[in-house]
């Protein structure tokens, strides 16, 4: 009797995390599929198949017959439609397994797609909601279906009642027990601390000034080394590594940062190697520096470690979060083409604060990803960089600002060499090392200097020596 | 229709702050927009203004003995020409971009009150950007006024003239003064009826680049009581609406009836593009980027197909065909949001009220977007008629204002070559003899039955594809309703097919010409068969290089003084000669007290290095003073580096690296 390969895959798994505005339903949509990842192992127990790997919106299975392998892809559907409310559906598909893995996969790959597409052309198109649809009937929370039941969200004075659906209340209920096991916070509100200038502030409530920021990392080249492992075991234990390595981490940096420090972090994004999280850009930096040494511990696979590269994106806390995601998105693949290049993990510094320091390059702080440890390493680096212009006087760091929005390059440099030489000439030559070190890392990186320390003056009352 | 010019002159500079904050050393800072690409450009939202201009007609009427009752229902002049929270007004007022304008730091303290000194306590140093311009707005009434009303907005221009107007924020600090200057403007010129051509005319297609001149408010369906999300694409519905409008509005409501309800033209949603950008429209799904330089983008929908057909390529291309570069799949970059805040103000205490700031997502001006547009020729005069649309919402408080262009493209080749282009392209992945067309969706589209059935009805079999879904909702003007909110097959979407006869091939001419119908009856749901590489040939201007001049300027400057290193006159004596110069409009002049300066003996020492400027301003810069000031502020500069830089290569040995 021939074994049969079954797999599923999650289509628009970005589309259904990020459907709500609220963060606590993100993160309850990312926690229900992170929760059936772990069902489908139990499922496929129960159904006598072997799991090779369940995580990151992607399974693949052994079932011993037809009939199970068939029986395994309905129950997959049934969960999911289950634990979601029908927000979110899954492709399944099972072919005979006869003995070549990787061809099998390729197959299996090939049915997924198809059962992907069958899902949009196979029906008429969906409504969610009818014509003349009242607003009041609406769900608060995504706003794409009927609401049926009032739900809290916030806590304390904060605390709002909205009126939300079914998918969204399995969401939020999902995102409140991911929440009361770690302690994490529940609002964006929560990520920053509250002082006497918040009161009666009407509902922008947060700290004047507080800035958010989104760090998004991914192992370079992972999902590639286990595509190619070609032996289902090996690819089950090489998969198990990397899931339960890169989940441990979160969960000791949540749980650690709601226990010990106070800071606390939003993990929306959980799923096999990727790992999207929202904190307070003050520590965004040190945050990316604790999770690489972390991973580089807890992840490896053929006894190397795996390599991590990353995005910050900085925003006002008011941005829709999926302009930040997607932001995100674009650098960590800008970071992990670098990293590719290299052979070592980059990081991309994005901004979606404001547009006058960015040079007209887009959001890019940098311009390009730097490597890791020119990142927050010793000097040469960013950090270096930041320390260093810190000592410089706020008026002063203005009128670098001020003179590194002229257009011309040649200008800029001239501007920047006089206002160092006037403040050597005054006994102050933090001006001058702040320059060396912006250029003694644009020569490190093969960046404009200029860009650097735009860079730097963008987050030197984010991460300068105080934080 | 009344339109007004309002003509206004800075004199003191305007803190007019979006949400976009400064944080290098910054407090406060003016929204200038693309800072790093040139000249600075201020935006001065509509809303903002129009917000002013209602306080200002509010606290005028009033004093005039027609004051505003803040209720519910008030029917005032000022509610009628600005509106209330329940009703519209008639004004409209645009918004406005300063292409030139100056930025401004402005430091202060805060002052302790007990000892009367610059406070000590932490953050009591404050620097604010603002920004000094001149704005030119447009002030439009729609209808018609009353005699009464005319009159009272009349006087109301000639005192706004005589006391001038504040904007923004620091008012009460004196920022934000303007001198305020209307002028009637004639209402826009009526549109002269479009020649009404026989209906055996041929559609031809055109692209349609938007580029929007104001902030564009495009929102998605409603996500929180207050909130809506912007979108990065106008939707064919919206473009359709805006169109058909700015006809309506210019008096060719025969034009807008031709083209959206009797011959109707088909349109494709609105797309990001750049100036120069080589990019289907819309951009098709499965497309990958090579990590070359140039990068290549390679369009792997035939791969896949390939690989279904015959088994004999790979899912997706591995490798770039052009240069063998990785391949990565290619999203295309969606555009820069501008994010403005907005508050609602209280009259009673003409300050924003508490709790209510709200923030709104929109596209900012400079984006451009394109549609493609299959339109028969004197459809499309009525088009090329066109200079502006108002596109999306907000569009009384300066919002969505668009220049359109409408631009020839070269006509698809038949069918059958299409056809032939794509088994060509099989043959060469492996897949040979097979009659198969790519149909890309040109529209987000809504369907009655499911789309395999409609197109195996047509005798066409679905093979493989890459289709997503969409969102999408809109509001009913007619009914005044919402319309259903439906998940929709996603613009740029691609479905291959296998032609089985000729009557297939038949059915499929007939579905490119006619679309299938959509269940709203708003847009049909366009489909095209693709060729092998089809890109649009985009007509765009190149952005000049910024500040090269200044380079080349600045970089005589500096030679000239490291030259002359340790022969400079003091920084002093440079900023004698700068100032002398500040002085006089003739050049002639600037460069007789340059070579005056270097006769006299203190500056002995100095005299090759004066004489060499000297000569430099008179061949260089003959009647252009302006620039001879330049060149001299530069001087002033460049002359205090080159001498230290002189000395410390002195004292070290050697030059410090420079960037």
């Amino acid at each position: 009797m021939n074994a049969y390969l079954v797999g599923y895959d999650i289509p628009g798994i970005q589309r259904y995390v990020f459907e709500p505005v609220r963060p606590l339903d993100i993160m309850g949509g990312s926690a229900l599929l992170e929760r059936f990842a772990s069902e489908a192992e139990a499922i496929a127990c129960d159904h006598e198949a072997r799991t090779i790997y369940s995580a990151g919106g992607g399974g693949l299975f052994i079932a011993p017959d037809e009939a199970g392998a068939s029986r395994l892809t309905v129950a997959f559907r049934n969960a999911l439609e289950r634990l979601t409310h029908g927000g979110a559906a899954v492709a399944s598909a099972a072919i005979v397994f006869d003995g070549n893995f990787s061809q099998a996969r390729e197959r299996l790959r090939q049915r997924l797609a198809a059962d992907r597409l069958a899902r949009l052309i196979d029906q008429p198109t969906e409504t969610l909601l009818p014509a003349g649809t009242p607003p009041d009937a609406v769900c608060e929370a995504c706003g794409i279906e009927t609401a049926d039941r009032d739900s809290t969200i916030g806590r304390g004075t904060d605390q709002e009642t909205e009126r939300i659906g079914p998918r969204c209340h399995a969401r939020r209920e999902e995102g409140r027990k991911r929440r009361d096991k770690a302690g994490g916070p529940e609002t964006i509100r929560d990520l920053f601390p509250r002082d006497h200038e918040d009161d009666g502030r009407g509902p922008e409530r947060l700290p004047r000034r507080a800035v958010l920021a989104a760090l998004y990392l991914d192992g370079d080249g992972l999902g590639r080394r286990l595509a190619e492992i070609d032996d289902a075991d090996r690819l089950r234990a090489a998969s198990r590594t990397v899931t339960s390595g890169v989940s441990a981490v979160l969960q000791d940096i949540a749980g650690g940062a709601s226990t010990r420090d106070g800071e606390p972090v939003l993990t929306p994004i959980v799923g096999g190697d990727d790992v999207l999280l929202f904190c307070d850009a003050r520590h965004a930096a040190r945050l990316l520096h604790e999770l690489w040494v972390r991973l580089e511990q807890r992840v490896r696979l053929d006894a190397s470690p795996a390599r991590f590269s990353a995005a910050i994106v900085l925003s006002d806390p008011y941005l829709p979060l999926r302009l930040l995601f997607a932001e995100a998105k674009h650098g960590l693949e800008r970071a992990k083409e670098r990293s590719r290049r290299a052979e070592r993990a980059h990081v991309e510094l994005r901004t979606l604060l404001t547009r006058r320091l960015h040079g007209g390059r887009g959001t890019s702080l940098l311009g390009i990803p730097v490597p890791r440890e020119r990142f927050w390493g010793e000097a040469p680096s960013l950090r270096a960089l930041v320390e260093s212009l810190a000592k410089v006087e706020r008026a002063q760091r203005s009128g670098i600002a001020n003179d590194l929005s002229e257009p011309s390059a040649e200008l800029r440099e001239l501007l920047l060499d006089d206002r160092a030489a006037r403040q050597t000439e005054h006994g102050s030559t933090a001006v001058q090392q702040a320059l060396a070190q912006a250029r003694d890392l644009g020569r490190v990186c093969a960046t404009d200097t200029h860009d650097l320390l735009r860079a730097a003056l963008a987050v030197v009352d984010l991460w300068g020596p105080s934080h | 229709m009344s339109r007004w010019l309002v003509r206004l002159s800075g004199r003191s500079p305007a803190l007019l702050g979006g949400v976009a904050e400064a944080p290098a050393g910054i407090h406060a800072a003016t929204a200038f927009l693309d800072v790093g690409s040139g000249q600075p450009r201020l935006l001065l939202p509509g809303t903002a203004f129009r917000g002013v201009l209602r306080d200002a007609f509010r606290r005028f009427a009033g004093a005039k003995g027609a004051p505003c009752s803040l209720a519910d229902g008030c029917s005032c002049p000022t509610c009628r020409l600005f509106g209330r929270p329940d009703r519209s007004g008639g004004l409209w007022v645009r918004s406005a971009l300063a292409a030139r304008a100056r930025r401004h730091l402005a430091p202060g303290v805060a002052l302790d009150r007990q000892t009367r000194t610059a406070a000590r306590a932490e953050g009591s140093f404050w620097i604010e950007e603002r920004g000094l311009a001149d704005f030119e707005l447009d002030v439009v009434c729609e209808a018609t006024l009353s005699s009464d009303d005319l009159a009272l907005l009349e006087d109301f221009w000639a005192w706004l003239e005589l006391v001038g107007l504040s904007l923004g924020r620091r008012k009460s600090a004196g920022a934000g003064q303007f001198a305020v200057e209307v002028l009637a403007s004639p209402p826009a010129s009526r549109f002269p009826p479009p020649p009404l051509a026989g209906s055996e005319e041929t559609p031809q297609r055109y692209l349609l680049r938007v580029t929007l001149l104001e902030p564009a408010r495009l929102v998605g369906h409603r996500q929180r009581a207050f909130y809506r999300d912007g979108l990065e694409v106008i939707p064919a519905a919206t473009l359709r609406g805006a169109l058909g409008w700015a006809l309506e509005r210019l008096g060719a409501g025969s034009a807008a009836e031709d083209l959206f309800i009797k011959r109707p033209i088909s349109l494709t949603p609105a797309f990001p593009v750049g100036p120069n950008d080589r990019t289907p429209i819309p951009p098709w799904l499965s497309r990958w980027c090579c990590d070359g330089d140039p990068s290549h983008i390679v369009d792997g929908a035939l791969y896949r197909v390939a690989h279904v057909l015959a088994g004999t390529w790979s899912w997706s291309p591995r490798a770039c065909p052009d240069c063998g570069c990785e391949l990565r799949e290619f999203e295309p970059g969606s555009p820069p949001p501008l994010v403005l805040g907005h508050v609602t103000m209280d009259p009673t205490h003409r300050r924003a009220k508490r709790g209510e700031l709200h923030y709104q997502v929109a596209l900012a001006p400079g984006t451009a977007l394109a549609a493609e547009v299959l339109a028969r020729r004197s459809q499309a005069a009525a088009l090329h008629a066109l200079e502006t649309v108002l596109i999306g919402g907000r569009r009384a408080r300066g919002m969505g204002l668009a220049q359109v262009e409408l631009q020839d493209l070269p006509p698809l080749p038949p069918l059958r070559d299409r056809i032939a282009a794509t088994a060509r392209r099989l043959t060469d992945l492996g897949a040979h003899d097979h009659d198969v067309a790519v149909l890309g969706f040109l529209t987000d589209a809504a369907v009655e039955r499911p789309l395999r059935d409609i197109l195996g009805d047509a005798g066409l079999e679905v093979l493989t594809g890459e289709v997503r879904s969409i969102v999408r909702g809109g509001w009913d003007e007619r009914s005044g309703r919402m319309r259903p909110l439906r998940r929709l097959l996603q613009a740029g979407s691609w479905l291959a097919v296998r032609i089985g006869s000729d009557r297939a091939l038949a059915e499929l001419e007939r579905l490119e010409r006619d679309g299938i119908p959509d269940p709203e009856g708003v847009a049909p749901f366009l489909l095209r068969v693709r060729h092998d590489w089809e890109v649009v040939a985009m007509i765009g201007e190149t952005s000049p290089a910024t500040g090269t001049d200044i380079d080349e300027l600045v970089r005589e400057a500096r030679a000239l003084c490291r030259k002359h290193a340790r022969n400079l006159p003091a920084r002093a004596g440079l900023q004698t000669l700068l100032r002398f110069a500040q002085g006089t409009a003739s050049v002639e002049e600037i460069v007789l007290f340059i070579e005056y300066q270097a006769s006299r003996d203190q500056l002995r020492k100095a005299k090759d290095f004066l004489t060499e400027a000297a000569t430099l301003i008179a061949d260089r810069f003959p009647g252009d003073p302006e620039q001879a000031r330049r060149f001299l502020g530069l001087l002033v500069r460049a002359g205090n580096v080159e001498a230290k830089q002189d000395v410390q290569s002195h004292t070290s040995g050697g030059r410090r690296g420079r960037r």
